[in-house]
């Protein structure tokens, strides 16, 4: 045995081989193979931790009650099942799209449109229609009676002496000549 | 093909059978997951039927057989940080007391030398695991109390095996200057 062979193994060595014996130096595991000191502190070491093992084991509680879960029967539905329901949805989605790219979602707008439309042109046309029959009857406007003689004041802008005053004839730019 | 991975891919083709044999087979196991975690029966109790009853809805999502173990320990250690989140948030909203719980449950048949050694146990346990970081602390009782080996360690926390060793390495040696509850461990008889 040469003399790095006959040096005791220090504990972090022991540790090591306990973890990863691969680890060791050539060495090292020559020493431990004939060492009895060594092999005996690596046993002590090994007890200890077998014994932490051991006593959790012994000391656990035992259970009141099963721990197995209650499965319960349930009919299951085949994959076939779920592929169909996946491609009706998908479909339906897909017809929703079309409708509102084409334009067939806003029917009910449509209908009011066409309505409104209908209606100004009923009024338009019977509006032509009172200006035709008041033409015929000889009557110039198609104003009510009372409102047809309800004329605007006159312009008086010219006789009133206050806008003579800020507004004098002379200081309007308009060539006599 | 072991008898595990056979349960393994008849419960996911829907034979409840296996899955209850599945079940069964790990019940205890992640029960004690869970309980040196939680350190409380009844919630333990119940997140082990949890864990369960999420294995069965998923268990048709595991791709390799052989991976099933792992895969369980994952949904549990899931399930269990769900636990702490969620206590942390009723803690913070005062409708929870404490955040540790510090129950402890006594059996009839214990001796009262053997309740004693028992509540020590727990407790200088409880005193490591704080000397620990999350993730040596997590890997530390995933190998010595959960007796998980470093590859199903590794493929539950999505880790590197040799990151997982290198944890455990510091863990041990934390450990190792825990002499209350090394003494404790020596004087222990089976």
């Amino acid at each position: 045995m040469s003399e790095q062979e006959s040096k005791h193994l220090l504990d972090d060595a022991i540790l090591w081989a306990l973890i990863n014996p691969d680890k060791l130096q050539r060495n090292e595991k020559i020493h431990l193979q004939s060492c009895q000191i060594c092999q005996d502190k690596q046993a002590s070491f090994l007890h200890e931790l077998n014994e932490i093992k051991h006593l959790s084991k012994a000391f656990l509680p035992k259970t009141k009650r099963n721990l197995r879960p209650v499965t319960i029967a349930r009919k299951s539905l085949s994959p076939l099942y779920f592929r169909m329901k996946n491609a009706f949805v998908y479909a339906f989605m897909i017809m929703i799209c079309i409708a509102g790219i084409f334009g067939l979602w806003p029917i009910k707008n449509q209908t009011i449109d066409q309505v409104a439309i209908k209606e100004a042109k009923t009024s338009i046309e019977n509006m032509l229609g009172t200006t035709e029959v008041n033409y015929q009857n000889g009557i110039d406007s198609i104003l009510p009676v009372t409102f047809q003689y309800i004329v605007a004041d006159e312009f008086e802008i010219m006789s009133n002496p206050f806008y003579d005053y800020v507004f004098p004839i002379s200081t309007f730019p308009v060539d006599d000549s | 093909m072991d008898q595990l991975s056979g349960w393994v891919i008849e419960a996911q083709s829907g034979n409840r059978y296996a899955l209850n044999q599945l079940i069964d087979y790990y019940q205890n196991d992640i029960f004690r997951f869970v309980y040196y975690r939680v350190h409380c029966q009844a919630d333990a109790e119940d997140l082990t039927q949890d864990i369960f009853i999420q294995v069965i809805k998923k268990i048709r999502t595991v791709k390799d057989h052989s991976l099933f173990k792992a895969w369980l320990y994952k949904i549990a250690r899931n399930r269990v940080t769900d636990f702490y989140r969620k206590k942390r948030v009723l803690f913070f909203m005062g409708t929870t007391d404490d955040l540790e719980s510090e129950n402890f449950e006594t059996s009839e048949d214990d001796s009262p030398e053997t309740e004693v050694y028992k509540k020590e146990f727990i407790s200088l346990l409880k005193s490591l695991s704080k000397d620990l970081s999350k993730w040596e602390r997590e890997i530390f009782l995933m190998r010595f109390i959960d007796d998980l080996d470093i590859r199903d360690i590794a493929l539950a926390l999505g880790k590197n095996e040799n990151t997982i060793k290198t944890h455990l390495y510091r863990a041990l040696q934390k450990f190792k200057k825990h002499r209350k509850f090394r003494d404790l461990l020596q004087t222990s008889k089976r």
